[in-house]
């Protein structure tokens, strides 16, 4: 890479804890999913998701003002307040160029149904005009520019389920072309009927109350939401203004293979691809990398995927390495969902332990489950971030965490 | 008519949040006396013709420039 990346800064609004101490905290804890309030689903045998139903922005952003704001640009704008507030103030007082840089999947669909639905239901006139700039995948990122004033680069990324680890990539890129002298990278997705549904219809839903992952017999997954964040600035510019270093980006590596069959497993080359593109663009050897956290969501066929292609980069060497799947604590994040890992390999120093998890078993050739598994997660040096996206995008991020 | 200038102040704060109850009287006008803009005024008469069941010509619009000159409106056009 051109200029050493590096992140000096993370955010997170969840619906297992508001503000990043608190999503480490609870990460370290079985979390059960709630019952959904955010809307009905009487007519359903799945009522449950990692739902943030008692998330309320007004202690974080003040009473005015968001009336008009859909659920996901709430996320990030409460994420942003409350854990990247004093950097945007510097920014702003040196007269940085601050750049915002959302990845989503499904962005602002609530909000276009809801829309699309009062026009059919009441009519063009009867509708509200300010709900239109809703309608706009990109709106939740450009209201959070207009609302904390940042005036440089603002993109919207929707690349299904990697969503954001192409934002990472992107700002990484837009950095090393001094677009921005540092980026405010998230990833957001809102838990709405529409994604649920969508979900739900293609039977990716559990009705258990915890994701298995790795498994023959799991039988689906639980969705979640929320807004990962992450701040990223050239090593020198963190250096100068001494600000404390989390973690570098030491490689990043995408890859697209489309080619799926349903009734048979599915082939590892994209995800061997994207992981392989990181370590070669980071120049590191698989024998660098001590933690993986990965993409399982509880999706047979997907955790199968990354379970063949983990092996097939690392082999036997895969014993060694934990593989921690961090959907199966905090739920499916969707497009959001690798900025979440992003923010726990980030603060993986501040993880005492976690309720399990995988390691490769040379015997029985899978990723076996380790509860209470002993290990000192401050050791880890270099992690491997894998996300996978049910639509053939694939995206591997490798951080070196700073000591 | 007193009622449908309380309900219209109350429509109008509950949207132009930033407006103080205690600077809004019947004569206040929208723009000079409380700063609203286009986008705020355009959601009040979306709401208008919603809750009264009526059409607000676009060329009214410069003729709802205080709550009284908005319920004259409105009483002109329900009676059409």
């Amino acid at each position: 890479m051109k200029n050493k990346i590096v992140i000096t800064k993370t955010g997170a609004i969840s619906p297992i804890g508001v503000g990043v101490e608190n999503f480490i905290s609870n990460i370290q804890k079985i979390n059960n999913p709630q019952d959904i309030k955010t809307f009905d689903t009487e007519k359903y045998d799945i009522k449950k998701a990692f739902v943030a139903n008692d998330f309320d922005p007004k202690p974080i952003l003040g009473d005015k003002g968001l009336r008009n704001f859909n659920r996901n640009t709430l996320f990030i704008l409460s994420a942003i307040k409350k854990d990247m507030d004093n950097e945007i103030n510097y920014f702003k007082t040196e007269d940085k160029r601050l750049g915002l840089t959302i990845g989503t999947c499904f962005g602002s669909l609530q909000s276009i149904s809801d829309y699309e639905l009062d026009i059919f239901d009441k009519g063009p006139r009867k509708i509200n005009p300010m709900g239109f700039g809703n309608t706009v995948l990109n709106s939740p990122t450009s209201r959070a520019n207009i609302w904390f004033g940042l005036t440089s680069q603002s993109t919207t990324v929707s690349t299904g389920s990697i969503s954001s680890a192409k934002a990472i990539e992107f700002s990484i890129g837009q950095i090393n072309k001094n677009v921005v002298d540092a980026m405010i990278c998230g990833g957001a997705e809102e838990l709405n009927m529409q994604t649920f549904l969508g979900y739900y219809l293609n039977k990716f839903l559990t009705k258990n109350e915890e994701i298995t992952c790795y498994e023959k017999n799991s039988t689906g997954t639980i969705i979640s939401e929320g807004c990962g964040l992450a701040l990223l600035e050239t090593y020198e510019n963190a250096v100068k203004r001494g600000a404390k270093i989390l973690a570098s980006i030491l490689g990043y590596g995408t890859s697209f293979y489309g080619s799926i069959d349903n009734t048979k497993n599915f082939s590892t080359k994209g995800v061997v691809n994207s992981i392989k593109n990181a370590l070669k663009n980071g120049n590191i050897d698989t024998k660098d990398i001590d933690l993986v956290i990965s993409s399982a969501n509880g999706l047979t066929p997907f955790d199968s995927m990354e379970e063949n292609s983990l092996m097939e980069v690392f082999g036997d060497r895969l014993t060694e390495i934990p593989v921690i799947p961090l959907k199966s604590l905090i739920g499916e994040t969707i497009g959001a969902s690798g900025l979440f890992s992003i923010v726990a390999a980030s603060n993986i120093k501040d993880i005492k332990e976690l309720p399990f998890v995988y390691k490769y078993s040379n015997g029985q050739k899978k990723l076996i489950k380790v509860n209470n598994f002993k290990i000192n997660y401050s050791n880890f040096t270099k992690i491997l971030v894998n996300c996978i996206s049910e639509c053939g995008n694939h995206s591997a991020i490798i951080l070196q965490i700073e000591k | 008519m007193a009622d449908i200038r309380e309900d219209l102040k109350s429509i109008l704060l509950e949207i132009a949040e930033d407006v103080e109850p205690n600077n809004v009287n019947y004569d206040s006008n929208f723009i000079t006396d409380l700063s609203l803009d286009s986008m705020i005024l355009l959601e009040f008469g979306s709401e208008l013709e919603s809750k009264y069941d009526i059409q607000i010509p676009e060329e009214e619009y410069p003729n709802m420039a205080t709550i009284n000159q908005t319920a004259e409106l409105i009483k002109k056009l329900q009676v059409k």
